[in-house]
């Protein structure tokens, strides 16, 4: 594979697929890496803790241009790894907050207090007014929640982990947030009704339709929320499940189809101007 | 009327999970089971900054799915905020349940039912709301419907906890309700 330059939701499928077959002692080349996103960002701490859940290692190739290697330090991205990876250089000091918050999400008890974490330095960081941080602490509350929810739904033998991450790009927020657990598919097929659905079918019941694996009213359809969310603010709505993709752009949605990776994979991004012009709307 | 008040605010100022939103349903069901018939607990939203649909579901959604199905006779809830756009994803929850709440404005001093009000229970909820204490009778009257559409439609009212039904002896014998606004 050509070194990466640019590790980001619209370019991180081949990256994602080459180091996913290499578990559980992927090469993470970053070697070459300019730039990363919220979105590149959870899927190297979700391939480094899957390395380490299988009993493997991950190995980074950390980036020559030494303001990204500082920048990819400064996220607390290898805290996360602590003595579960290698990398072929000494780690940058880390100084500073740059422009990411990344969170470990493992049991819902813990959720509660990550999210006022989240809030306070969303707050303290990113001033964009109450509304504002009210409809992304809302969005991260139910993404975190569903880890526990979905990356173990079923499984015993699975630990549900999961990462989010919030970065604050030049014209946009970008939110994150990935597990790897049975996926939406798996969740939604614990129903009856919708076993042997096709991943395809099971993202666009969930993320469209609004349903879940609970036959109550009361229950599922916060993705549907969020999605909607992303939609009347001309955001950028991106899933990927199993082996399949979800992808939103402006009144738009398409589901397309992948190589498999489990658990589920998500990335909001939504433009600034909204948020510094004036109240963004709401679903 | 006896009427409490219950901050959710002792919950954090972000709600939250849904395992968050059961501890939070045990506490305001058992604060319900304190009032005596007829009583009112308010569930004040002062200091909530995010109220997920989750929680809320958990907490508000499932004690009003309980208070439908005829526990707790003669107990209401209503909710107070000062800032409606809190409750947009407990909305989306009680419409996905088919219930309503009242929902007082701290602030602007109005009211709404938020989530699902039955559309042919619509008008009479708003009639009693404008006229308070009425009976059967008098809606039948004034809205010109039988004596029958009238008391089943208010008996509703009462059963979803929107209106507040008290029974009445009439001095002709046997008994009637009168119905009132909770507010």
């Amino acid at each position: 594979m050509a070194r990466l330059r640019l590790l980001s939701v619209d370019r991180a499928e081949r990256a994602l697929w080459s180091w996913s077959q290499s578990l559980p002692r992927p090469l993470l080349d970053l070697s070459g890496l300019e730039r990363f996103d919220a979105f590149g960002l959870c899927l190297l701490a979700l391939l480094g803790w899957k390395a380490k859940e299988e009993g493997g290692l991950a190995r980074f190739l950390l980036p020559e241009k030494r303001e990204v290697a500082e920048e990819l330090a400064r996220t607390g991205l290898f805290q996360f790894l602590s003595g579960a990876f290698w990398a072929d250089q000494p780690l940058p000091e880390a100084q500073g907050k740059g422009r990411f918050l990344l969170v470990r999400v493992e049991r819902e008890e813990g959720i509660g207090s990550l999210v006022d974490a989240f809030a306070e330095t969303l707050e303290s960081r990113f001033p964009f007014g109450e509304r504002t941080n009210r409809i992304l602490v809302g969005a991260v509350l139910e993404l975190l929640q569903n880890i526990p929810h979905h990356a173990g739904a079923g499984r015993e033998d699975l630990m549900p982990v999961g990462f989010a991450a919030l970065e604050e790009a030049s014209d946009h927020l970008h939110l994150a947030v990935v597990d790897g657990g049975v996926g939406l598919r798996g969740s939604l097929s614990l129903n009856p009704r919708y076993r042997g659905v096709s991943t395809a079918e099971a993202l666009e019941l969930i993320l469209v339709e609004g349903v879940s694996r609970f036959d109550e009213p009361g229950r599922g359809g916060s993705l549907k929320r969020i999605r909607e969310v992303a939609l009347r603010n001309s955001g950028k709505f991106y899933v990927r499940s199993l082996d399949g993709v979800f992808f939103q752009e402006d009144v738009e949605w398409q589901v397309g189809r992948s190589f498999f990776f489990p658990g589920v994979q998500i990335s909001i991004r939504l433009p600034k101007r909204l948020f510094l012009d004036g109240a963004p709307g709401e679903g | 009327m006896v009427e409490r008040e219950f901050s959710l605010a002792k919950f954090g100022k972000r709600l939250g999970t849904r395992l968050e939103g059961e501890k939070a349903h045990a506490e305001i069901f058992s604060e319900l089971e304190k009032l005596p018939e007829g009583g009112l607990l308010i569930l004040d939203l002062e200091g909530v900054e995010v109220l997920s649909g989750s929680f809320a579901d958990e907490a508000i959604g499932k004690v009003l799915e309980r208070l439908k199905r005829g526990e707790l006779p003669g107990r209401y809830l209503l909710l107070r905020t000062g800032n409606l756009e809190l409750l947009e994803d407990l909305e989306a929850k009680l419409l996905a349940r088919k219930l309503g709440v009242l929902v007082v404005h701290k602030k602007e001093k109005g009211w709404k039912v938020l989530g699902f009000l039955p559309p042919h229970l619509f008008r009479f909820f708003h009639y009693v709301m404008a006229h308070p204490a009425v009976t059967s009778r008098d809606a039948a009257e004034d809205l010109g419907v039988s004596l029958k559409t009238a008391s089943l439609c208010l008996k509703r009212l009462a059963e979803l906890r929107l209106l507040r039904a008290e029974r009445e002896v009439r001095p002709q014998g046997g008994f009637q309700y009168r119905f009132l606004p909770l507010v």
